[in-house]
């Protein structure tokens, strides 16, 4: 791949400290102008608010979810927690192909460092909120196993818990109402005779709301602490501020060759047509045709549909802001044949760590990402005759394709900070649970 | 307690401001010829990935003066060297007769959109009505 290198307007992008620094204007030089914007757009600020969670802000809120984060008292069999699969030590994912909870799953773990600035949250999108997305993972039979009625006794029943939650969303319902509670018991329409959906069809339309109501009250905390996963610290966030300023100190943060990586990266290589922003993730879904062995995979027309059905979605009664602005993204989504076999255009902040690759993990390594993107061999099929047609074929030569993945690994975030690591209470609980094994 | 991070990142919301319209609007005819269609994004410069809004003026393609007529108008956007279109639906409503407000707009990537508009007029023929449509693709490059 040949590059043209267009000398830049410095006046324009320039501030007035840096004028005069030959250092800054080198590297500077080794970007097109457009490159540069793109770049100075991935710089991150503050996750907008989610106007359908009303506690995101909220101290106690944050520090209820986070012990709810890391409780494996919310899971079927007792041993598996949000943090199970999403490890802080290994970037808030699992290291695994295919995550494994109660039993096997059918996805890769995706990582979810600043997840609160996604639009859509799954491989297929089929949640919208971070709160309405965590309380899937709880019932789900693989995940977590467990149910909406057995959160609603722990919470009860843990005084801590039962604290911080009255403080945060009032108070739970009195023991005497609580007996009138089957343990365990979720909506399981798809199989009558299940224990979990029989349990929930003996409760009345009133009790299964106010059972909801708690049960979004949790993910909301959740979501609170989670919305704190946020870094913009990496060495290529120093080197973006770099740009700005024209700090020797900071344009030095990353590498030559990562210098040249970022240049493929958001000029030639087009990896910014759907990796863009802060996030260097556009949020929406494409079918960049990673290899699969089985059938076709719906993807994000299945997403679709679940998100429109999902009673817990940002237009539903337990959002807490009912007006038509608060739901614009759900207002104006669209389902198209383009949809079949689009997965979500996952963040890049941290890549390095967060191996294997793909909604599948289909690829071990970023050089196997990489060359995949360059060749595209053995890709799979397109999903659709009108998928949309944005990959080619880069041809990329040894030296490009070490520069991408050295411009990925600057991307590496610091290890989280202790405010979002296991409380004490978790890690005693876990503790005993190990023990019981 | 953890305490967000993103108290350290308000700063950097430092507004980008310009919430203004495009000063000059893109323009184009439809089809037929019949209309001249003036087409306003807000805010301008289209931002990439975040919500826009147009105002769509409708004028007649002979006399030059504001379309009077009773029309309805659909509202999309493509990229023909991508093979994919907007991901959203748009919603349009009307501000006055010949002039619409769209919401719903967003360009998620980088690079020549085509945006499509669609005029549906019903038109009395002898003793029955039919909808006659007319079109226009304006180009815009993100
Ligand atoms: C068994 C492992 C496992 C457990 C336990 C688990 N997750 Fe996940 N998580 C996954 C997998 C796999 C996905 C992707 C699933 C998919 O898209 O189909 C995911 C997706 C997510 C996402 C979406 C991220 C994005 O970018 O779209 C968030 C947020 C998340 N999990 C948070 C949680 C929370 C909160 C909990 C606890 C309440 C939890 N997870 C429990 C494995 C797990
Ligand atoms: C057409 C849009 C598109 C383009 C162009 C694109 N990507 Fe991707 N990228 C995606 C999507 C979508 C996924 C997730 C696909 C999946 O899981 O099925 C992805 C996944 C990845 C991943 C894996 C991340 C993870 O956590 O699993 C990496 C790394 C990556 N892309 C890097 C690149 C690089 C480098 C380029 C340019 C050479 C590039 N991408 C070009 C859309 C794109």
């Amino acid at each position: 791949m040949k590059r043209s290198r267009v000398l830049l307007a410095l006046a324009v992008l320039c501030t007035a400290s840096c004028f005069g620094n030959s250092a800054a204007e080198e590297v500077r030089a080794q970007f097109t102008e457009r490159e540069l914007a793109r770049i100075l757009r991935t710089a991150l600020v503050a996750p907008m608010p989610d106007p359908t969670n009303a506690f995101e802000g909220n101290a106690d809120a944050i520090d209820l979810g986070r012990r709810l984060f890391y409780d494996q008292r919310l899971s079927g069999n007792g041993e598996v927690s949000c943090a199970s699969c999403h490890d802080p030590a290994q970037g808030w994912t699992d290291g695994r192909q295919k995550a494994v909870g109660v039993n096997e799953t059918g996805a890769h773990t995706p990582a979810l460092t600043n997840v609160a600035h996604n639009r859509w949250f799954f491989w297929d999108g089929r949640a919208d909120s971070l709160w309405s997305q965590a309380l899937q993972p709880i019932e789900h039979p693989d995940e977590q196993g467990g149910s909406r009625l057995q959160t609603l006794h722990l919470l009860a029943e843990d005084p801590d818990l039962a604290e911080l939650y009255g403080r945060v969303f009032g108070e739970l319902p009195q023991e005497e109402v609580r007996e009138a509670y089957p343990r365990n018991g979720r909506p399981v329409p798809e199989e009558p005779e299940h224990a979990h959906q029989l349990a929930w069809a003996s409760l009345s339309e009133q009790q299964q709301q106010e059972v909801n109501l708690i049960f979004s009250n949790a993910g909301k905390a959740i979501a609170a602490f989670e919305r704190c996963i946020t870094t913009n610290s990496t060495a290529f966030d120093r080197f973006v501020d770099g740009l700005r300023t024209g700090d020797a100190d900071d344009l030095a943060a990353i590498s030559a060759e990562a210098r040249s990586g970022a240049a493929l990266f958001f000029g030639e290589a087009r990896c910014h047509l759907c990796h863009s922003g802060q996030m260097l993730s556009d949020l929406e879904f494409h079918d960049v045709r990673v290899p699969r062995s089985g059938d076709v995979e719906p993807g994000r027309w299945d997403g679709i549909a679940a998100l429109v059905a999902d009673p817990f979605n940002g237009a539903g009664v337990y959002s807490d802001d009912k007006s038509q602005s608060a739901n614009v993204e759900l207002r104006h989504l669209r389902r198209t044949r383009h949809n079949a076999g689009e997965f979500k255009t996952p963040s890049l902040r941290d890549v390095s760590r967060t191996a294997p690759y793909m909604h599948s993990g289909a690829f071990s390594t970023l050089e196997e990402v990489v060359e995949h993107y360059s060749t595209l061999e053995g890709a799979a099929p397109f999903t659709h005759e009108d998928s949309e047609r944005v990959l080619i074929p880069l041809n990329l030569d040894q030296a490009e394709k070490r520069q991408l993945v050295a411009f990925l690994r600057s991307l590496t975030a610091p290890l989280p900070a202790p405010s979002l690591l296991a409380p004490a209470a978790a890690l005693k609980q876990s503790v005993v649970a190990n023990h019981n094994l | 307690m953890p305490k967000c991070l993103s108290v350290l990142f308000a700063l950097t919301l430092v507004a980008c401001g310009a919430n203004s319209p495009s000063p000059v609007p893109l323009a184009g005819r439809t089809k037929s010829g019949s209309c001249l269609v003036e087409v306003r994004p807000t805010p301008w410069p289209i931002p990439l990935n975040e919500p826009f809004e147009l105002t769509v003026e409708l004028f007649d393609g002979v006399t030059g003066e504001r379309s009077e007529s009773q029309v309805f108008l659909e509202v999309d956007a493509w990229m023909p060297s991508h093979g994919h279109g907007m991901l959203r639906k748009t919603r349009v409503q009307q501000v006055e007769p010949g002039q619409y407000q769209v919401s719903g707009m967003l360009f998620h990537m980088e690079g020549e959109w085509e945006l499509r508009i669609a005029i549906a007029q019903q038109q009395a023929n002898g003793d029955f009505f039919q909808v006659v449509r007319d079109e226009l693709a304006l180009p815009i490059e993100l």
